[in-house]
């Protein structure tokens, strides 16, 4: 189990305040249907007042884990408007995980998160050739690809 | 060895990030 790792247990600590419910409890019936949980594992990236900010389904070993944790929180950060953390954990996963599932995506948001601080093109068009160089597969290239030539 | 201090209770957690400038995650699971 993941969450037994301590490099991911660490992670979780520092970052996060962890909340844990089983739903087949009577007592997680309230949070069940308030988030429309349908399938575990279900975790969800909440803010202080409980606005669920972004959320994954389904089990990922440790070295998958830890990407989609620091991801997860960028985009919370990236849609809290706090974006020069966003960036930085973006860059993060990309610098401490660059083969991970979720690489290619920090690299499109790490473009995103850095063109809406400064609104000069250059960061998001620059960003996003890094991300046709390195993840020409991925889908995140896909969903820029209007901006390719030709 | 480290394990993770997991809350049961939502309304604590948020209480606690809005404290400490986190975001709370929130994991639903089921016993296997």
């Amino acid at each position: 189990m993941s969450y037994s790792e301590p490099a991911v247990a660490d992670e979780i600590n520092q970052r996060f305040v962890p909340v844990q419910v089983n739903v087949q409890t009577d007592v997680a019936k309230p949070l069940v249907q308030r988030y429309r949980q349908a399938w575990t594992p279900d975790l969800r990236l909440l803010a202080p007042d409980g606005f669920e900010l972004y959320r994954w389904n389904g089990y990922l070993p440790p070295f998958e884990l830890l990407p989609q944790l620091l991801a997860a929180q960028a985009h919370g950060l990236l849609r809290l408007d706090d974006l020069a953390r966003a960036a930085a954990v973006y860059a993060e996963v990309l610098q401490r995980f660059p083969s991970s599932a979720v690489a290619p995506e920090a690299q499109y948001f790490l473009a995103v998160s850095k063109y809406k601080a400064s609104h000069e093109s250059h960061d998001l068009l620059g960003g996003w050739k890094v991300l046709q160089a390195r993840f020409p597969d991925s889908i995140w290239r896909v969903k820029q690809s209007f901006m390719e030539d030709g | 060895m480290t394990t993770i201090a997991w809350l049961s209770d939502l309304e604590p957690a948020c209480q606690q990030a809005r404290e400490h400038g986190k975001l709370v995650l929130l994991d639903f699971f089921s016993p296997v």
